[in-house]
């Protein structure tokens, strides 16, 4: 993971930020000001001023809390959502710009994996169509070589060659993930973004699905982009970690070091609530039974995190802290940092 | 064994059956186990294992096609299953109260929090309503709410996830339940929300010296906040012991896989050890074990009839023809 340093990142986020509107209804925007009424929009700040690089070949891990902009980061990568503010350079070209042809291009050598594997396949397609459809979009085979393709897929993700022509009510949830990888990685992508691929599987099915997505970055050179919220299947998977809150990246380290010394204390906090085998009495980490995360609608003015945060100082409240280089390889947004320099 | 006597759960062969139009759905299927005063038990499984069913049965909430068909389920010196429904409904929610996995749809929207609270003191105590606002406030202190006074007078939508979770917790433990069950009680929260409220949980039961029946199908969780584990699989027990013996020394093989499979504790970026396979089917089991076919360590006796959960150590079962020796 050293290497990422000299060579050019695969993906590369600049000042990434994504608001939306909030979905609320004329009468609620009305809001009492200045002795009259006038109209207030209120913005859902999902992802806030992101700074991120994904290197080739490596799995970056993006975690956080639900609501904390991880999925609408990753929509926005593949062109779900425009950025409302910053760029993204895939191979340090902008995508932003990119129209037509080139366009599809960049898409094709991005893919994504979604969580629910019940409402991300159309159930009135069968396998051939589904997995099928990326390569006849883009081009990549021709009717009669689109079968053998598809045929070949499934056989890699696991899959019995003989149910091509079944149609998802017909797999069980694990396979239906099976159907979903095999449609990501149809049009061959560098890049696979799963987006909690394995959060709505059975916990016996879920090593099942890890296994086979090591053993396919493995064999296809994939780079991983994976959004979770499940700290100890990120922890096996992922080789850099970037921790988000209220749409900022608090932290993002390499899995070792972000996993034996967390640096933020929402990393800290978080970290100490994940279960794990290998202590059998709960410790509760000294803030934990305080607060949860604001909505971002709301912004904490400073430092995002400092209402729940057990070392706030006052200038924490005040300055919002920047994402800072503390150890090579290692950010993190914390005032303390500076503090103890 | 003298603990039967003190134990303020007593589960004896249950089977809850469906009796659909595809067949016997044998949902819970021969299902014993003991609970005691301020002890929380984790009934661990993946879904369709027959946890909820379970706990659903011991409440007397089984609707058609389903029924208990078998089995006795003793609270103290009652046996619940052929109580009167009258006598049943002055239990529920009072002695055993229950906790649900969803906090956005268990409160109801058009209600405030205070209502719904002061509902369930006025359905099984005798007291006035001031009385009953004062005890309501002093519960959603306990679990955590601040500002509970104002709170009270609000509606479901205006909490967040977390917040309304302990408002079911708080009704849930409004009249000192002896025996509260909670199924995914925190499926539905974040991780730090889910440490705060199984910590909160955990805290009220020892200091009320309730029992506690913990379902969900994380088994790290369990291991942290409960003490005792019973695993099921395909509407059986298959292991169930301290959770010191069930994790450190997990004897059937399915256990064995569940621990294994769990990422956090095995070399980084290696194979996870998997199960393979699915849950069979619980229409057609087979007159074999139900893990059989996803078992490696499968011999001939496996297909002699579905193994029985007998003592392997001190207080440790497992249902496992390997183990019986």
């Amino acid at each position: 993971m050293t290497a990422s340093a000299t060579q050019t990142p695969l993906l590369r986020m600049e000042n990434v930020t994504k608001h939306f509107p909030a979905q609320k209804g004329f009468f609620e925007q009305l809001q009492w000001q200045n002795g009259r009424l006038s109209r207030v929009r209120q913005v859902v700040h999902a992802v806030n001023g992101v700074d991120l690089d994904i290197a080739r070949g490596e799995t970056l891990a993006l975690v956080g809390e639900s609501g904390c902009g991880k999925s609408t980061l990753a929509k926005t990568i593949i062109g779900l959502h425009a950025p409302t503010r910053g760029k993204i350079y895939y191979d340090e070209q902008e995508i932003g710009g990119l129209r037509g042809r080139a366009r599809r291009t960049y898409q094709k050598r991005i893919q994504i994996v979604f969580q629910d594997p019940f409402s991300s396949l159309n159930p009135r397609k069968t396998v051939l169509d589904i997995v099928g459809q990326p390569m006849r979009v883009h081009g990549i085979a021709d009717s009669r070589g689109l079968r053998q393709s598809v045929l070949d897929l499934m056989a890699q993700v696991g899959l019995d060659p003989a149910f091509i022509s079944r149609y998802p009510h017909q797999f069980s949830g694990g396979q239906r993930q099976r159907i979903g990888i095999a449609r990501a990685l149809a049009c061959r992508p560098e890049l696979v973004i799963g987006d909690e691929p394995i959060s709505a599987l059975d916990v016996s099915v879920q090593a099942q699905i890890l296994n086979l997505m090591m053993d396919l970055q493995e064999k296809f050179n994939l780079t991983y982009l994976f959004v979770s919220h499940d700290l100890s299947v990120v922890k096996h998977i992922s080789s850099r970690v970037a921790v988000m809150y209220l749409g900022f990246i608090v932290e993002s380290a390499d899995t070792d070091d972000i996993f034996s010394a967390p640096n933020h204390p929402y990393t800290q906090l978080l970290f100490s609530a994940i279960p794990t085998l290998d202590d059998l009495t709960f410790k509760q980490a000294p803030g934990l039974a305080e607060g949860e995360a604001p909505t971002p609608i709301d912004l904490p003015g400073g430092c995002p995190f400092h209402p729940r945060c057990i070392h706030k100082m006052p200038r924490c409240q005040i300055e919002r802290p920047r994402l800072t280089t503390i150890a090579p390889g290692r950010q993190a947004a914390c005032h303390m940092n500076e503090e103890s320099l | 064994m003298t603990s039967a006597s003190a134990a303020v759960l007593a589960i004896k062969g249950l089977k809850t059956h469906f009796f659909t139009r595809k067949g016997i759905v044998k949902a819970v299927d021969g299902v014993s186990f003991n609970l005691h005063a301020g002890e929380i038990l984790g009934l661990v499984g993946e879904s369709g294992a027959g946890k909820s069913i379970t706990g659903f049965s011991i409440l007397g909430l089984i609707d058609p096609p389903g029924r208990i068909v078998a089995g006795d389920i003793r609270f103290h010196d009652q046996n619940l299953r052929t109580l009167a429904p009258e006598a049943l409904e002055k239990i529920r929610g009072n002695r055993i109260s229950m906790v649900f996995q969803d906090p956005q749809t268990c409160l109801d929207p058009v209600f405030t929090i205070g209502s719904q609270i002061t509902e369930a003191l006025h359905a099984h105590q005798n007291i006035s309503a001031t009385q009953a606002h004062a005890r309501a406030e002093a519960l959603l202190q306990m679990v955590g709410i601040p500002a509970p006074r104002e709170r009270l007078k609000e509606y479901p939508h205006q909490f967040s996830g977390g917040m309304r979770q302990r408002v079911g917790i708080a009704i849930a433990m409004a009249s000192n339940p002896d025996l509260i069950i909670a199924d995914e009680p925190t499926t539905a929260l974040d991780v730090t929300i889910q440490a705060q409220v199984l910590s909160l949980m955990q805290r009220l039961v020892r200091q009320q010296g309730a029992a506690m029946i913990l379902i969900t199908h994380d088994i790290a969780l369990v291991g942290q906040f409960c003490d005792r584990i019973c695993v099921m699989y395909a509407g059986r027990l298959v292991e169930s012991g301290p959770k010191e013996d069930v994790i450190r020394r997990p004897a059937h093989p399915y256990t064995q896989g569940l621990i294994a499979s769990i990422p956090g504790s095995q070399k980084r970026r290696r194979r996870l050890r998997q199960i393979r396979g699915i849950m069979p089917n619980l229409l057609d089991l087979p007159d074999a074990c139900a893990f059989l076919p996803r078992c490696d360590e499968a011999v001939d006796a496996c297909r002699a009839g579905r193994p029985k959960l007998i003592s392997i150590a001190p207080d440790h079962q497992a249902a496992c023809f390997r183990r019986m020796t």
